[in-house]
């Protein structure tokens, strides 16, 4: 990677804003594609603040202060490649299921999964299993990710599953979950394939979801 | 079994009363009202949702279930309901009403309204959105009164501790009443981040600790003011038992700010108010916050504040693993998996029985489930509950 790009990714992990537009600016003026300066500056960037996150070194200021940094510096990107920049890796259903209004978490998966390259159609919170199966339709999706804050809640996402299994497109459409009582074990017990501890193992499911790869 | 009073209270907090503890109400063992309401469909006595009952002092649902007394000074507007209990509700809705610090309140109203939800803005000035029938689940947050210097400095007039209203009116009365009690006294301080996460919302306030630090620090000295000023003057006519922040900054996988932030942010304000509490003669400093926060607990010890709950099982906290990594240094309170406690009786009967009697032997337990009792918990398991615990204390069991 040039000097140049790896300073993009640097000031995308730190966070910074204003260098970031400022070094997309300066990488454009100097020749590189644009679509270079996203796969190999922006999203590394974003990729290293996620190590970060992993390792206890970055908490949820330091993701939110990146994502910001990594949004001003894709503004600089032509229209035509922003636009189509959700589109490389999948669609993902984001939703809190019925019963459930909780956001903060969601918005999280939203902002890291879209920075990552997924699209999100976020349905917002008290989704019902019809709502998310329609946009699972409309969307052509690949993964519907549902999340949850509250034990009584959980039991939709069972319903979730089963109407995606009605409507016949489980075949096609992975289900990963999420949120504050959600475990793996719980995610195997319902037959959901993926599952998220938080915004940065939710990209990393989702990847591993739209790969094909079965969780051992 | 005797009395449940301040001395014995302080003693098992001090770990020199093994395999003696509290079955308390208020603060550890609590109900969500839509957990009471259908407990009464379940066959609890109707008085379980009496709006007329004082839940301020004992409440229908203490007595009971025969928790021990306790008093929180909850008509000293110095906390998350500002005096209200958790039944007072935005007027004609179902919707909670939380204050939050703010005093005189703002006048909550209904905003919006369609077949499932309400919107409402409570007496924080906070916006949210509700689902009528579950409104005490957490609510999306619309607007919050907080957004820049100009909002904060008009808001930060209601956090004035001189406010009459944030005391009771017959003071002398108020003071001897509760002076006369031989039961464990506590009192809300506030908090440095539940707050400023309520009155500025999650996201925004993520961004200003790098935006505007100036702002956040504002916000936690305001509350630093209050919090010492009514402490003062509580303190000096009410010997407190012990005191409670509400912080809630945590979730699955850890806390929501670095432990540099709240060693930059949040310690040297903790510390200089619980200087002031300990030196009122207060021991025991408690801390409310969900999720993982084991990586703050070392920070908390250093300041004093080391009593814990809820303990929240889901998000991998361990009383029986934080015994054994602090010992006597830390006192717990909760940390019973609501999963397994809502299951069915021989998962409730593990659950505790894999916890509460080790950690009672070695002192300093409070059991409590890991959050507010939810609405999927059966009324016929809850008593169950708390006889199972009774019997492990040695008391006599309850007629349900």
């Amino acid at each position: 990677m040039s000097a140049r790009l790896e300073a993009v990714a640097a000031v995308v992990r730190d966070g910074d804003e204003r260098r970031t537009a400022n070094l997309v600016k300066e990488a454009l003026a100097e020749g590189f594609g644009p679509s270079v300066i996203l796969a190999k500056g922006l999203i590394p960037g974003l990729q290293q603040l996620g190590e970060l996150f992993k390792d206890g070194q970055a908490f949820l200021p330091e993701i939110l202060i990146s994502v910001r940094a990594f949004r001003a510096g894709l503004q600089e990107l032509p229209p035509e490649l922003r636009d189509n920049i959700d589109t490389q890796k999948g669609t993902v259903i984001l939703g809190s299921v019925e019963g459930d209004l909780h956001d903060i978490g969601r918005n999280l998966v939203g902002m890291m999964l879209a920075g990552n390259g997924f699209h999100v159609v976020d349905l917002g919170g008290d989704v019902s299993a019809e709502t998310f199966v329609g946009a699972a339709r409309e969307h052509e999706a690949d993964i519907v990710a549902l999340s949850s804050l509250l034990t009584t809640t959980l039991p939709a996402f069972g319903r979730v599953i089963q109407s995606l299994e009605v409507a016949g497109l489980r075949e096609r459409v992975r289900v990963m979950v999420g949120g504050a009582p959600v475990s793996r074990a719980l995610a195997n017990e319902i037959g959901a394939e993926g599952f998220a501890e938080d915004c940065i193992a939710a990209v990393e499911e989702a990847e591993r979801l739209v790969a094909g790869k079965v969780h051992v | 079994m005797t009395r449940f009073t301040k001395d014995r209270f302080r003693e098992i907090c001090r770990g020199q009363r093994l395999g003696d503890f509290g079955i308390l109400g208020n603060g550890f063992n609590f109900f969500w009202p839509e957990t009471l309401s259908a407990w009464v469909l379940q066959g609890a006595p109707q008085s379980f949702i009496d709006p007329q009952q004082d839940y301020r002092t004992r409440s229908a649902v203490d007595e009971f279930f025969q928790f021990d007394e306790s008093r929180s000074l909850a008509e000293i507007q110095s906390g998350l309901d500002a005096g209200q209990s958790m039944f007072e509700y935005v007027p004609g809705t179902s919707a909670p009403n939380f204050s939050a610090l703010v005093c005189p309140p703002f006048n909550p109203e209904v905003m919006e309204e369609d077949e499932k939800s309400i919107v409402v803005r409570n007496s924080a000035d906070i916006t949210e959105r509700l689902l009528k029938e579950k409104a005490f689940n957490m609510p999306t947050w619309l607007e919050h009164p907080v957004r820049d210097w100009t909002t904060w400095v008009e808001f930060k007039k209601r956090l004035d501790p001189a406010t009459p209203e944030r005391y009771p009116a017959d003071w002398s009365a108020y003071v001897a009443s509760v002076n006369a009690l031989d039961c464990p006294v506590s009192m809300e301080v506030g908090g440095f981040f539940g707050y400023l996460n309520m009155w500025v919302g999650t996201e925004n306030l993520m961004l200003l600790f790098y935006d505007e630090p100036s702002l956040v620090e504002d916000m936690m000295d305001a509350i630093l003011h209050l919090e010492m000023e009514m402490v003062k003057r509580v303190t000096t006519n009410i010997p407190l038992d012990y005191v409670w922040y509400w912080e809630d900054m945590a979730y699955k996988g850890g806390p929501m700010i670095s432990p540099e932030m709240v060693r930059k942010f949040m310690l040297p304000r903790y510390s200089r108010l619980n200087e002031l509490i300990r030196d009122s003669g207060c021991e025991f400093i408690y801390l409310d916050s969900d999720g993982d926060v084991e990586q703050l607990i070392p920070l908390w010890l250093d300041v004093d504040i080391r009593f814990f709950w809820p303990l929240e099982c889901a998000a991998g906290m361990d009383p029986l693993a934080l015994r054994k990594k602090y010992g006597k240094d830390i006192i717990l309170a909760g940390g019973l998996d609501k999963r397994e406690l809502m299951r069915d009786k021989a998962s409730l009967k593990r659950e505790v029985m894999s916890k509460v009697p080790s950690l009672v032997q070695t002192g300093a337990y409070f059991p409590s489930f890991d959050h507010i009792v939810p609405i999927d918990m059966p009324f016929e398991n809850f008593c169950y509950y708390v006889n199972l615990l009774r019997e492990i204390r040695g008391d006599e069991a309850l007629d349900f």
